[in-house]
């Protein structure tokens, strides 16, 4: 049994399956990529394990417990971060502050939470710009900070929510940088991006969902010549 | 635990020595009877701003904190007209009864949101009031004297001769509670109810849990208002649903912390300089009639403060700290 592991997950809104009978896995220290046209049931699927949906059905299970439905709060306390397509910065706030409030999450110490606040700015590369004030950083920094807010939290997994839509290729290419960084802390990553190339070159694993059904889950080369993936991708040629 | 109680910068600390020194000797200079009571309105609605500040800062608009301060100004009262319970253990015993009663209220109306939990919170303040004035036990809507004190006695929170004692305990009231949500704001409590204003999504995705914060901040921000009832009872010594259950006191104790600025230590008691004094003047001026008058400026202010300074009077302090912090971070490249 792996780190993490989803069986059978489902999602119904009404008679819409948005996600119907997804099941994987995820090992410690695994890069794994979640791919899929618009509308595969990405999000979905990310706010059902992150606790801002319940699952219709299926199980959940985080280092062997089960944490199907719990809310998203004690989620995140036990090991499981999220970021999300937009960047949901905290406004009101100065960019160290917003990550000082991701690291009281495993502190109630000012101080304490302020250092590990300053590590995880260091480490996305935000340092320079730790007394912003949150709205005037750029796009691609606003979606690092959410990285290194998440990682504040000392996650054993995250999960990415489109890191890197809407950066221009050099934004893109340090934010993969950063990224690949994190593999080096033993932190499981599922990263959610419709665009391939990004995805493929830093994952482990990919995995392929299209109308809420899991495809194809393997390493990438595999993967990228699937013929199920390649269809949803360039539409069928009947 | 009590360092952190005490985190401010240089010029705060040099503020507050000095702000503490003024306005102890402040009584011992100023022999104007008025003017001891203008003081006393000031720290009072400063302190009651406070209040609402915490809950405030998580973005929460409460309309109806007048709640709080007439069931605390009534309760400890009635204990003291029914039962002979001395005001100073009325004030516990009420403020102890509000925390419960914001944990009960909290854990109710925070399913509402926005909007429907600002006008909950009016239904419940009006509910109360009608509950009052219909309950002839408690004075119905002709309200009760409280049992008057021969001679000034500290123990028995009356001082029929002099309103300077007023003005200390007010003062010493109102310190304690500032440097409680000074403590609050630079703790883990102050930084995740910030961040509940600014995006509750984000807040729970980083493991807080926003119903449980929220409920603890109007608790705190209960009992500040009952203990402000409790003293306004004990200084005017009558009790009536129309000075303790009025939809002025919720305004009041909003516009203080809005004017000043929301989330911060020093917005309320800024903000209740400005609005004390300004309708003051006006009173003084223009009298009893001109009253209207200063309810315009109120307006007025409210929206010169919504359209050019949303973050409030502190807000400008903040925005300058930061620009020069962006010059200095831009020369350092």
């Amino acid at each position: 049994m792996g780190l993490f592991e989803v069986k059978n997950l489902c999602k119904f809104f009404g008679g819409l399956k948005a996600v119907n009978l997804v099941d994987f896995t995820i090992n410690k220290g695994e890069i794994v990529g979640l791919i899929g046209p618009n509308g595969a049931g990405k999000t979905t699927l990310f706010n059902c394990i992150t606790g801002f949906y319940r699952a219709t059905s299926g199980k959940i299970f985080f280092k062997e417990k089960e944490i199907t439905n719990l809310s998203s709060e004690s989620i995140c306390r036990k090991g499981i971060a999220r970021t999300f397509q937009i960047p949901r910065t905290f406004k009101n706030m100065n960019v160290l502050d917003n990550v000082i409030i991701g690291a009281f999450c495993r502190t109630n110490n000012l101080k304490e939470a302020t250092r590990k606040a300053l590590d995880a700015l260091n480490f996305t590369g935000l340092i320079d710009k730790k007394d912003y004030s949150s709205n005037e950083i750029t796009l691609a920094d606003e979606k690092m900070l959410s990285v290194a807010r998440v990682l504040a939290t000392d996650p054993e997994m995250i999960l990415l929510d489109e890191a890197m839509s809407g950066l221009t290729p050099l934004e893109a290419e340090s934010a993969i940088k950063t990224i690949g960084k994190i593999r080096s802390l033993k932190i499981s990553l599922i990263i959610v991006e419709h665009v391939m190339e990004i995805v493929m070159p830093i994952s482990d694993r990919v995995i392929v969902i299209r109308t809420g059904e899991k495809i194809a889950d393997g390493p990438p080369l595999e993967v990228s010549r699937n013929k199920e993936v390649i269809e949803s991708y360039l539409g069928g040629a009947n | 635990m009590i360092k952190s109680i005490f985190i401010f910068n240089k010029v705060e600390k040099i503020i507050l020595l000095l702000g503490m020194i003024f306005f102890i000797l402040l009584p011992f200079c100023i022999k104007n009877i008025f003017a001891i009571h203008l003081m006393i309105t000031i720290f009072l609605y400063a302190t009651m701003g406070l209040s609402w500040n915490i809950l405030g800062s998580a973005g929460v608009v409460s309309l109806g904190h007048t709640f709080f301060f007439g069931t605390g100004a009534y309760i400890s009262s009635c204990l003291l007209i029914f039962f002979g319970i001395n005001p100073w253990i009325g004030m516990i015993i009420a403020a102890v009864v509000n925390l419960f009663i914001g944990m009960i209220v909290g854990n109710l109306f925070f399913k509402l949101a926005g909007h429907y939990f600002a006008i909950t919170t009016i239904a419940l303040a009006e509910i109360a009031r009608t509950i009052v004035i219909n309950w002839p036990v408690v004075g119905g809507a002709v309200g009760l004297f409280l049992p008057f004190a021969e001679k000034d006695s500290l123990s028995n929170f009356q001082f029929p001769s002099s309103k300077i004692p007023y003005y200390f305990i007010i003062l010493l009231f109102f310190c304690i509670c500032f440097l409680v949500s000074n403590f609050i704001f630079n703790s883990k409590f102050g930084y995740y109810l910030k961040a509940i204003k600014a995006s509750p999504e984000a807040a729970r995705s980083l493991g807080i849990d926003i119903k449980q914060c929220k409920v603890i901040a109007i608790a705190i921000s209960a009992v500040f208002m009952s203990i402000m009832g409790t003293f306004m009872a004990q200084y005017v010594l009558y009790l009536s649903p129309e000075t303790f259950f009025v939809f002025n006191i919720s305004l009041y104790a909003l516009m203080v912390a809005v004017v000043g600025g929301l989330g911060t230590t020093w917005g309320p008691i800024i903000g209740a300089f400005i609005l004390v004094l300004t309708s003051e003047v006006f009173r003084i001026y223009i009298g009893g009639t001109g009253r209207a008058l200063d309810l315009m400026v109120y307006g007025i202010i409210i929206m010169l403060i919504a359209v050019f300074q949303p973050t409030g009077i502190m807000g400008i302090k903040i925005r300058k700290k930061n620009k020069i912090k962006f010059k200095k971070v831009e020369a350092r490249r």
